[in-house]
């Protein structure tokens, strides 16, 4: 932990990237060549003694043993690489101590640029120098570059996530980066200094040397810390943490420049099976309150306090990370929401409490909102016609009302900011249930004066009950199917996924309530398409049933509900079913082909090839079928330790990326519902409570009957043809 | 260059919830599966190549572990297994007394000549036994099940159990009891024609123990 009181908070004297002054100097180079570490002593302390030995480059030489042939440095020196800090030192030893770190033991091989102004860092990114492509040091200098660029010009901040992940190997955090993505946005209100990298910027890498220990005697914590990690190199030449012990990967978390997304999002995702959350909670605010410690230089303490802003921010977007993938944890522990809303409110996060709104609205179905709206505000606020008797129709012919309005009364409804309300008028907008008296609305820019009207989406068709599925269009049937199931994917909560949960007998319904709710639908639903097939006796009628599941499978496919098209596929494949032979051979051969090609798209071969791609491309809403998700939970659960048992019982963190790869699939697919879709309760009542269900034995006892020549129905069949 | 085998064999293992049945598969193959990586998608996983009489012959093992609970889902697996593992838990006589219920569903789903290996595994924890080997042995008899207790966690008879039935599989092929096609879970690659199969590449990837 950072003990911010600590007497050895000297190590704060070191850095922090300058970034206006790297600016005034590198952004006349073309980007490409800005990357490199030049030397500058302008600053104070024991600059002098520092600058010639704390640069980035040579950190990796050494590690590489490859020095930079001379004729390169000054190339280098002169050209390109362009990259400085601060850095304070206080005393010649600390420098020492700092240059150790840094670069090891032997001293860097090239000489300090005196022509140009420039400051060193500790905590630089480093670069990877390249003997093999001479003259090129070509890693991170996109991240360098934009990094200087971002940081100057963009006074808001910036996610530090990856807007375009280059790694295969992160495309798929990709899905959890979305969350920083979309949650940093207004952090500047409440949090002016934050900045970060446009693009996801790999984690500094440990300055690990195996064969040394950077020993406690030293007095650089953080550094300390971090060289605990274990560290891997991706394909892409970016940094993954793989394992390390529990409080150095809370440190990792918040005491960098820039939160590791990747990094972030796994921890969030999976932090349970190392620490619990109130430890974690605790932590986290401790670290948010740090003080500065005195300190005699007043440059020093604004450096101090330049890092501990940084701290705080990473807190904040540590905490609305949490808020957003494991919301329940606050919900279910009352000591831990009141704290998270105690702090929300000391803090005067914006940014925090937009996140918290969002968690409250998400389960709000909004075309349900809408309806309340619209009555609310058309029977109550509207100036004319207050307490006479016309209709909602005839009043809102005419009705405007403002953005302002509408906002105040979302607002004052859900009790939730103005960000969040925003997001759902947009969202309104967007199913067109709301419309713009001005038309087309420029760029998405709402004035508070702008006026809207709401439209008329009363549905006139009208709504039948019936017991028999086949009543209803096929369309029908696997959109109610959609939202239903769809309901229940997204109650799944992570820590139904943790430890296998689900699979344990004894309390699998208590710890996994809603993934158990979901099994049950799919068996459910798969036993009801076998069923409705073999009770159906008729031979003709029997085709038309086949014929109607192969529709309703053909639109959840369309609709990328895979999960139900799962359990009509598998229904259909009941070897009850599958052994009717005359039903299939009567079946048009376009229902034949559709259906061999839905079973062809599900297929398990080369582990899920064409499905697994489709759910890939992350078009949304989706509804995935969950089984494969506890497949594949269950294959990382067995296949890794959660600890590494040759080192010092590390947290096997590799495991954790992995779980969390596939915990934030779900999460992705679980922020997209199906809003454009309306509920039928008809429908709805009639899937949940009409269906009939025939255990497998009467299954075949039927399936038997309806296609032997006892079945009477048959051979008046056969007569009439 | 020839292919690494001659048949590709495919097996589904069974059981219960908690007997072991991906640890045993993680075993057999060494694979710390990676599920959804880009570089594994299209990599089959579960295989091993294994040497039988002198040929090659590729296992590939359908495990349905972590969805055992989607029962009316999962059966569409069985179809087209060549072998199927059914797992059992000795320490627990709930797993052992679910058996009949399960070799039904095998039974139903697969074809006739799918060979059936009833496994008694976590063999390591003698002394919480729930279940004799001279019952497990007898039901097994009763039902033309071959029948070998093992241990997942330290390996014991792991091998012994694929390897036996990819024999017997192998030998059914032999006397032409099986049909070469694909639906039998049993495919004869083509030795001649080595640009035939666009698997190859992957196929030798999921080779090497990753």
């Amino acid at each position: 932990m950072w003990q911010s009181t600590s007497p050895q908070q000297n190590n704060f004297e070191r850095v922090i990237p300058n970034f206006n002054k790297s600016l005034s100097f590198d952004s006349s180079l073309p980007p490409r060549q800005i990357n490199g570490v030049t030397n500058n002593n302008s600053n104070t302390g024991g600059g002098g003694n520092l600058s010639s030995s704390t640069s980035a480059l040579p950190s990796k030489v050494n590690r590489n043993t490859n020095p930079i042939p001379a004729h390169l440095q000054k190339h280098f020196l002169q050209e390109k690489n362009r990259r400085r800090g601060v850095t304070v030192a206080t005393s010649p030893q600390q420098s020492e101590n700092r240059r150790m770190i840094l670069l090891g033991n032997s001293r860097p091989n090239r000489q300090r640029s005196k022509s140009l102004p420039s400051l060193n860092t500790w905590d630089y990114v480093p670069f990877e120098y390249k003997s093999t492509t001479e003259g090129q040091i070509n890693l991170y200098q996109d991240e360098l570059t934009e990094d200087i660029i971002s940081t100057s010009s963009s006074s808001a901040c910036s996610s530090p996530s990856s807007s375009e992940p280059s790694s295969p190997s992160l495309t798929r955090s990709n899905s959890s980066n979305t969350l920083l993505n979309d949650s940093t946005t207004d952090l500047t209100s409440s949090t002016p200094t934050y900045s970060g990298s446009v693009r996801e910027r790999p984690p500094v890498p440990p300055r690990t040397y195996p064969s040394r220990s950077l020993g406690s005697s030293n007095d650089f914590t953080s550094a300390n810390l971090t060289s605990k990690l274990n560290y891997e190199t991706t394909d892409e030449n970016k940094f993954i943490v793989v394992s390390g012990p529990k409080d150095q990967l809370v440190e990792y978390l918040c005491n960098k420049n820039k939160i590791d997304s990747t990094f972030g999002n796994t921890f969030i995702l999976t932090f349970r099976y190392f620490i619990h959350p109130i430890e974690l909670f605790n932590q986290l605010i401790t670290k948010y309150e740090s003080k500065v410690p005195y300190t005699s230089s007043a440059k020093v303490s604004k450096q101090y306090e330049e890092i501990l802003e940084r701290v705080r921010q990473n807190v904040l977007i540590v905490l609305s990370l949490w808020v957003e993938s494991n919301f329940s944890d606050f919900l279910e522990d009352q000591y831990l929401y009141d704290k998270l809303i105690q702090f929300t409110n000391d803090s005067n996060s914006t940014f925090l409490k937009d996140s918290i709104d969002k968690q409250k609205i998400s389960k709000i179905p909004i075309l349900d909102l809408y309806s309340y709206l619209r009555q609310e505000l058309l029977v109550n606020l509207s100036p004319r016609n207050s307490g006479s008797a016309s209709s909602l129709k005839d009043k809102e012919k005419n009705q405007f009302f403002s953005y302002q309005t509408i906002i105040d009364w979302i607002m004052n409804y859900l009790s939730i900011g103005k960000n969040t309300a925003d997001s759902i008028f947009k969202k309104l907008l967007k199913l067109k249930v709301i419309g713009s008296m001005g038309g087309a609305i420029v760029a998405n820019v709402i004035k508070s004066q702008d006026s809207f009207f709401f439209v008329n989406n009363s549905n006139p068709k009208k709504e039948i009950y019936s017991r028999s599925f086949l009543d209803y269009s096929p369309q029908d049937i696997a959109n109610q199917l959609t939202l239903l199931e769809f309901k229940m994917f997204q109650g799944v909560k992570m820590k139904e996924l943790y430890y296998k949960s689900w699979t344990v007998a004894k309390t699998k319904f208590e710890q996994s309530p809603n993934v158990m709710a979901l099994i049950t639908m799919s068996n459910k639903i798969a036993n009801w398409v076998a069923t409705e097939v073999v009770t159906t006796p008729h031979p003709k009628k029997r085709v038309e049933v086949v014929k109607r599941f192969i529709s309703i499978a053909e639109h959840c496919k369309k609709i990328n509900n895979f999960n139900t098209l799962m359990e009509i596929i598998s229904g259909l494949n009941n070897s009850s079913v599958s052994r009717l032979k005359e039903t299939w051979k009567s079946l048009p051969t376009r229902y034949t082909n559709s259906f061999n090609q839905l079973q062809n798209f599900l297929k398990t071969d080369e582990n899920w090839k064409l499905y697994r791609q489709a759910v890939k491309s992350k078009e949304v809403p989706c509804l995935p079928y969950m089984g494969l998700f506890l497949q594949d939970i269950n294959f990382v659960e067995d296949g890794n330790s959660n600890i590494v048992e040759d080192e010092h019982n590390y947290i096997n963190f590799k495991k954790m990326t992995l779980l969390s790869n596939i915990l934030s699939e779900i999460q992705y697919f679980q922020k997209h519902p199906y809003y454009s879709f309306q509920t039928n309760t008809y429908i709805q009542t009639f899937i949940e409570k009409d269906i009939v269900i025939l255990p497998d034995k009467e299954l075949y006892a039927f399936s038997k009957f309806v296609e032997s020549p006892t079945n009477p129905l048959n051979k008046f069949n056969k007569f009439i043809v | 260059m020839s292919f690494p085998y001659e048949y590709i064999f495919k097996y589904i293992i069974i059981g219960d919830m908690g007997v072991g049945k991906s640890c045993l598969l993680h075993q057999f193959t060494e694979n710390k599966f990676v599920p959804d990586s880009p570089h594994t998608i299209g990599v089959e996983f579960g295989t091993r190549i294994v040497d039988v009489n002198n040929k090659k012959i590729k296992l590939q093992i359908w495990d349905t572990a972590g969805q055992e609970r989607f029962r009316a889902v999962t059966r569409s697996y069985y179809r087209g297994a060549a072998g199927a593992l059914l797992v059992y838990d000795i320490t627990r006589r709930i797993t052992y007394n679910h058996l009949t219920t399960w070799l039904t569903d095998a039974r139903n789903l697969t074809n006739p000549n799918t060979v059936i290996m009833l496994i008694g595994n976590k063999k390591d924890l003698e002394g919480q036994r729930d279940v004799t080997y001279e019952e497990a042995s007898a039901f097994a008899k009763q039902n033309g099940l071959i029948f070998v207790e093992s241990s997942a966690k330290t390996g014991e008879n792991v091998e012994e159990a694929f390897l036996r039935t990819a024999k017997l599989i192998f030998q059914s092929v032999q006397e032409g009891n099986v049909d070469l096609i694909p639906d039998g879970g049993i495919t004869k690659s083509n030795a001649t024609n080595t640009n035939n199969t666009p698997n190859l590449g992957q196929e030798k990837k999921s080779d090497c123990a990753c």
